[in-house]
């Protein structure tokens, strides 16, 4: 099982990824803001990374941008956004995440897709 | 937002104040006039003065102390509702996910919205399942009700709750709530179908939905802002959406304009032959829709070459902007002849258009711009030409 950051600013979603992820077996991480995340990646740990869009601090995607590029984050990073529009999905793959999941989540897509980054 | 609650005691508070200095103001215009025409003596004079002031200050000192007792109460209450809010979520959660029994019903009002949060942010097996939770405790037929009659706040907040549940049954009476008198129910009801639609699985119950939301967008005459955004809120629905707006028996240029967009924004595939039919239609903001969402998806089909090459001489400037666009997709033999000539465009956005999408059409596009940056008759379109092959890192004209 893996140890999971969730960058996630709502809290009904923040509660409901957490006792997924945690019922599921995996340690998890709650950040509200890029802030908590960039201290909580620099203690490192941190396996995957489930990153919202729209943070109260910043855009998610530059951040993501900045965890490829300045923090150095290998782990992978799976994008967490209402938007479903294809250039939305693209913009963020091509920015280094590593797939996408969109709100309203599925609790079984979720597992699965986290499964198939975490595995081995 | 503050004041959610309190307006009827507000307002007779408010009307009270206005009482209380009103009627000695009254009182003591009437005994000056008499002091003037000297009926009155000085003394009484004095005292309605001092009784006006008084009564005065006495309102002040009601509204005042009004306000600042519902701020203090009001965000006691809020705070109150908040915390029993997020402590229902996690009894939610806790039977969702720990198998924690369900409470027994009614559900008060705390407890009511946080299965609607729960709902929210769920889909799938787990979301389904919520959702079974918001039928079984009745809220959808209550939310139904809310949406149908009372205070606009009231059914605006019903019409909320709607679209947070999500319930295929209750598409109907939201897309009948678009043809509301009231212009931010139409609206909301618009946007709350959009979400309704994207949850209902594949089948007639979905295509049906979407005949009637696609109906009721164009009957209702919908501002484009909206209709477009309702659009993009049925995600998987759109393809049956977009044919009914296109093709309906009640279709309209605003209606085929959003469908366009959609189709250009969704890049629905299936949609790209009606799409590029709608090319040579006579309203112009349809036709510069068409090709907008041609050049969305990076395809004209054979058939509508010969349309869009047309579309590059239209009389209107913003659809020779998106036929220049779209030209970008054909093949340089065709399409270069007619960029060069926009170039000379008297509209300064044709020729970036045109000049943009030069730029793009590979090597041949690129040594066309640096000819036309050297060669092209109109100064202005070398100018372009000099200027987009710079902004495009494709060097100088020399």
């Amino acid at each position: 099982m893996a140890t999971v950051l969730v960058i996630e600013d709502e809290w009904v979603l923040g509660q409901v990824l957490e006792q997924v992820l945690g019922t599921a077996g995996h340690d998890v991480v709650m950040a509200r803001t890029l802030a908590a995340a960039r201290e909580r990646l620099r203690a490192g740990g941190v396996d995957l990374v489930l990153l919202d869009v729209n943070l109260p601090d910043g855009s998610g995607l530059e951040f993501l941008q900045e965890l490829r590029g300045e923090l150095g984050v290998r782990v992978p990073v799976l994008v967490l956004s209402g938007m479903k529009q294809e250039d939305s999905v693209v913009r963020g793959l091509e920015l280094g995440a590593d797939d996408y999941v969109t709100k309203p989540f599925s609790p079984r897509e979720l597992l699965a897709r986290i499964g198939r980054w975490t595995r081995g | 937002m503050w004041r959610r609650f309190g307006d009827v005691a507000f307002g007779s508070l408010i009307g009270v104040a206005i009482t209380l200095e009103a009627v000695p103001l009254a009182v003591l215009t009437w005994r000056l006039a008499r002091r003037a025409a000297d009926e009155l003596a000085v003394p009484e004079l004095q005292a309605t003065l001092v009784g006006t002031v008084a009564s005065t200050a006495l309102g002040l000192v009601l509204v005042t102390g009004y306000v600042l007792a519902y701020q203090v109460v009001s965000e006691g209450r809020e705070r109150w509702l908040r915390e029993r809010r997020e402590a229902w979520v996690a009894r939610w959660i806790r039977i969702m996910f720990r198998g924690e029994p369900p409470p027994p019903g009614p559900l008060d009002r705390p407890a009511a919205e946080a299965l609607l949060e729960v709902r929210e942010v769920l889909r799938g097996t787990e979301g389904e399942e919520v959702a079974q939770l918001v039928r079984r405790y009745g809220l959808a037929e209550a939310l139904r009700r809310r949406a149908g009659a009372g205070s606009v706040s009231q059914r605006l907040e019903a019409l909320e709750g709607l679209a947070r549940a999500r319930l295929p049954e209750t598409l109907p009476d939201v897309v009948a709530l678009m043809g509301d008198p009231e212009p931010a129910l139409r609206v909301a009801a618009a946007r709350t179908a959009g979400r309704i639609l994207a949850e209902t699985p594949p089948g007639p119950v979905r295509e049906e939905g979407a005949e009637a939301f696609a109906r009721a967008l164009q009957r209702h005459r919908l501002p484009a802002g909206v209709v477009e955004e309702a659009l993009l809120l049925v995600e998987d629905a759109a393809p049956s959406v977009v044919a009914h707006l296109l093709h309906g028996p009640d279709a309209t240029e605003a209606g085929i304009r959003a469908g366009l967009e959609a189709v250009g924004r969704f890049k629905l595939l299936g949609s790209l032959e009606e799409a590029a039919s709608f090319v040579g239609h006579r309203d112009p903001e349809v036709r510069a829709a068409a090709l907008r969402a041609l050049a969305r998806m990076a395809y004209v089909p054979p058939d509508a070459q010969g349309a869009v090459l047309e579309a590059i001489r239209d009389p209107v400037g913003f659809v020779r902007v998106n036929a220049c666009r779209a030209a970008r997709l054909l093949r340089p033999e065709e399409a270069l002849p007619a960029l060069w000539e926009r170039l000379g465009d008297p509209s300064w956005w044709v020729r970036r258009a045109a000049a943009e999408a030069m730029a793009r059409m590979g090597e041949a596009g690129a040594a066309q711009l640096r000819l036309a940056a050297r060669e092209h008759p109109d100064r202005y379109g070398r100018d372009m030409a000099a200027q987009a092959l710079r902004d495009a890192g494709l060097g100088e004209a020399a």
